[in-house]
């Protein structure tokens, strides 16, 4: 690692504390790691174990309730995540990092049609007019691989199969050209082959644009084709992490172990 | 969507129906003779026996079904007893006041429940969600006969500020609009609250929020465009309220309008008056029911185009 | 035994309009029918903390008296309503079919008027009486009590023990009273709970309208009727009848309320 540069996205000692009924849970002890320019990261475990609560709180995107307390520092390039202005976090949100859902039924609009919400994201960030945000949308459409871009600009979610839905979701998130995609399961609410397509497009999308990808998920299957290194969670803690082929030839945990031994058994 | 709109048609067609045959019997549930009960016991047989053979009681049961619908279906609601106007010409001209009444109390009542019950939503079982909660078990139980008088007694007798009873400018207006919106505003500020509060649980709300949307626009543009949905159609039950609750407060108001027309009729023992009134509001609520059903369902996507 | 502590404030409400209902006549200062013109529209002073009606009678005692009136016709109506709501509901669900087809379309005709207005037009036809007053609430008052049923029973009768105790051979009105009524009474007493709130609301407003009790009775209705036509003179004959309706009207809802949490625990807790 060349020690003069500072990492694009460092987490340093995040912790994370839910109330609920008055009673105050860890939700994740200490997690840090650190995403390098145009690296992807896996970060496995099960459900619970506090995965997608990483990612989003990466984004402030948690809301109080539950949540009762967070520290630690996230920096991105130089600013901190957890402590800076509400505006500076809304101008990061989406145009620098950019959040992938894991349903786009449940994570588009159902009142709002697709180009609506994809030209909505462009011109929050951008200052463009309707007529090119709206070339800008057809175009990302095109490149996520979703056929008759202009006429589906028009569809509301529910009009498009599972598939297009998480390619559009995907084709929002890129609309500005992120640095950091965070795909939270994208591909676990899918059919399998669906699922295999749409894994394809990410890894295009890694080459092509050289973007920066946190990619959660419980598929060790789905991770080995994409990340560069890994991490392992469980009940809010880092057990193990290391680059891909390090943790898959010698897991130092008896967890990984099995998640590994589960993999080879399908 | 067409033919969800088709199936509703077809079924106030049947409803209408079946209110105009209620409404028509209504008359015939008299206990005695309504000629006698309608003109009183000192009137000539010769008017007692005019007016029966105007009105068609001399004839069978079924005649006079037949002819009351066909007249129903041409505009031609009858004739009331002592004007001899037509009942039609009385209620048209009683309208424009209840319209107003109407008006001025789903203005009053929007004005208040929307601002209320999105702050409400913001900030859940906060100091303003809880006083407006309470406020509104009060507006619920307050009954409006009540509401009315209290405001005359404060605004219009204690501080002078505003007149009462008769129709006029638009400061005739508030008081009765306050006494026939309050329940409604209190009803429909819990609904946008807890739709809402609901809504913005949703990932979608999250998501508009990863996108880096302002928090206004997050509130406004994503969650309260679907918080509205189920909300329309509450408001469509409640003008069934406001349609009800308007003939009591046009009794506390003397508002010259359709509710005091119904009551005045029923006062005068003006039958067939009366059966023009509940006809005319009846059908105005079934109709603008229908209206927010169908709203509605266009304004969902998912049913719009389903 | 209840989680919120408003059940409870409406529980002595509904004790207190009770016990003042049943003990009226012992503890009213004074007979309520009393005319004493002398004392007309008396302000509200120590000895008569209500003050004095059109007529000189007590407010207080009339209010008391009042009570009675709200609590007979609002347990009259709930429960010959509920009655043959739930007769009705419990065919129309457990039958379906034309029975159920006819029923329906009935109750769609009934809630296409508004509120009161039916409920209006049949006492104007049978003529102004407290008695009307309760013909045509529960004309009106079955309705929401047959579609609750209704609706609970389809979706009751389809499960494992029902449709057991309907293949063994029990006659169907056994498995309707023994099998299904248990299961979804608590609905409906809730509903009757919220009812009863509704059906004094009805029978004031009937009676303020000048369509229920006679002139001189002491309903609560009646008596805000004749305080809006002195309202210029005596504001305070208008402000306890009301109060009182509201009081009872409210602690009604806070009960309902309470029940629905605790005996239905699947719809949303406030």
């Amino acid at each position: 690692m060349n020690l003069n540069r500072s990492p694009l996205l460092q987490v340093i000692d995040l912790n994370v504390d839910f109330k609920s009924e008055g009673k105050t849970t860890a939700i994740l002890k200490e997690i840090s790691f650190v995403l390098e320019k145009g690296e992807t990261l896996g970060i496995v475990g099960e459900s619970g174990s506090g995965k997608t609560i990483t990612v989003q709180s990466i984004l402030n995107l948690i809301p109080t309730p539950p949540l009762s307390g967070i520290s630690g520092k996230i920096l991105f390039k130089d600013t901190d995540l957890l402590n800076c202005s509400q505006t500076q976090l809304r101008s990061i949100r989406g145009k620098e990092i950019a959040y992938i859902f894991q349903e786009p039924m449940t994570a588009l609009n159902p009142v709002l049609s697709i180009g609506d919400q994809i030209m909505e994201m462009i011109r929050t960030h951008e200052s463009t007019g309707r007529k090119s945000a709206f070339q800008k949308a057809v175009s990302l459409l095109e490149e996520v691989g979703i056929p008759s871009p202009e006429q589906r600009m028009k569809n509301f979610p529910h009009e498009l199969s599972g598939g297009m839905r998480q390619r559009a979701m995907i084709a929002m998130a890129l609309s500005c050209n992120p640095e950091i995609l965070l795909a939270d399961e994208p591909t676990t609410a899918l059919d399998v082959t669906i699922q295999a397509q749409v894994l394809e497009l990410f890894k295009e999308l890694k080459q092509t644009r050289g973007t920066s990808i946190i990619f959660v998920t419980h598929d060790l299957g789905v991770i080995a084709e994409i990340a560069d290194k890994l991490m392992v969670l469980r009940q809010g803690m880092i057990i193990e992490e290391g680059p891909l082929d390090q943790i898959f030839k010698s897991p130092q945990q008896e967890y990984t172990r099995e998640l590994i031994s589960l993999l080879g058994g399908e | 969507m067409i033919s969800y709109i088709i199936r509703r048609l077809l079924l106030l067609v049947f409803v209408l129906f079946g209110v105009v045959t209620l409404v028509f019997f209504l008359i015939h549930f008299i206990p005695g003779d309504p000629v006698d009960i309608m003109l009183g016991d000192y009137a000539l047989p010769a008017d007692k026996q005019e007016l029966r053979s105007v009105m068609g009681l001399d004839r069978p049961l079924l005649i006079q079904y037949k002819d009351y619908v066909s007249g129903v279906l041409t505009g031609d609601l009858g004739t009331s007893i002592h004007s001899k106007r037509t009942v039609l010409e009385e209620i048209l001209e009683r309208l424009p006041a209840s319209a107003e009444l109407m008006v001025g109390a789903m203005t009053i009542a929007l004005l208040i429940a929307f601002p209320f019950g999105i702050l409400a939503a913001l900030k859940p079982y906060g100091l303003l969600d809880s006083a407006s909660m309470f406020a509104s078990f009060l507006g619920v139980a307050m009954p409006n006969f009540w509401l009315g008088p209290l405001l005359i007694i404060f605004f219009s007798i204690k501080l002078d500020w505003l007149p009462i009873n008769e129709r006029g400018g638009l400061e005739n207006l508030i008081l009765p609009s306050i006494t026939l919106g309050t329940a409604m505003a209190a009803m429909l500020s819990r609904m946008i609250r807890s739709s809402l509060l609901e809504v913005l649980g949703e990932e979608y709300i999250r998501n508009a929020r990863a996108k880096g949307l302002a928090e206004r626009k997050v509130i406004l543009k994503h969650a309260l465009r679907n918080a509205l949905i189920p909300v329309i159609t509450i408001i469509g039950l409640q003008i069934g309220v406001l349609l009800s609750g308007a003939i009591i407060t046009e009794a506390i108001f003397d508002w010259p309008g359709l509710g005091s027309l119904l009551l005045e009729g029923i006062y005068n023992r003006n039958y067939p008056l009366v059966q023009g009134c509940i006809l005319v509001i009846a059908t105005i609520y079934v109709v603008v029911n229908l209206i927010t059903d169908i709203t509605y369902a266009w304004v969902d996507p998912r049913v719009r185009l389903s | 035994m209840f989680r919120n502590k408003w059940t409870y404030a409406g529980l002595i409400i509904i004790l207190f309009f009770i016990v003042t209902a049943l003990t009226a006549p012992w503890i009213a200062p004074e007979d309520p029918y009393e005319i004493n013109l002398v004392l007309q529209l008396a302000p509200p002073d120590a000895d008569h903390i209500m003050g004095r009606d059109n007529n000189g009678s007590d407010i207080l005692s009339r209010l008391l008296y009042g009570a009675r009136i709200s609590l007979v016709v609002g347990l009259s109506v709930v429960t010959i309503s509920g009655i043959i709501g739930i007769l009705l509901g419990l065919v129309s669900g457990y039958y379906g079919g034309w029975v159920d087809l006819i029923l329906m379309r009935i109750v769609d005709i009934l809630l296409a008027f508004p509120g009161l207005l039916l409920a209006i037009a049949l006492v104007a036809v049978l003529g102004p009486s407290l008695t009307n007053v309760v013909i045509a609430l529960i004309a009106l008052g079955w309705v929401p009590f047959a579609r609750l049923v209704r609706g609970q029973v389809i979706s009751v009768k389809e499960r494992n023990y029902i449709l057991a105790a309907r293949t063994s051979g029990q006659s169907d009105l056994r498995v309707m009273i023994i099998h299904i009524l248990p299961n979804i009474i608590s609905v409906v007493i809730v509903q009757a709970t919220f009812n009863l709130a509704g059906v004094i609301i009805s029978e004031s407003s009937l009676s303020f309208l000048g369509l229920g009790a006679p002139p001189g009775t002491p309903s609560w209705g009646a008596m805000l009727s004749e305080g809006k036509q002195v309202i210029l003179d005596a504001p305070h004959v208008s402000i306890f009848p009301g109060l009182a309706i509201m009081l009872v009207v409210l602690a009604f809802n806070f009960v309902g309320d309470g029940l629905r949490d605790k005996l239905d625990p699947k719809t949303d807790r406030k």
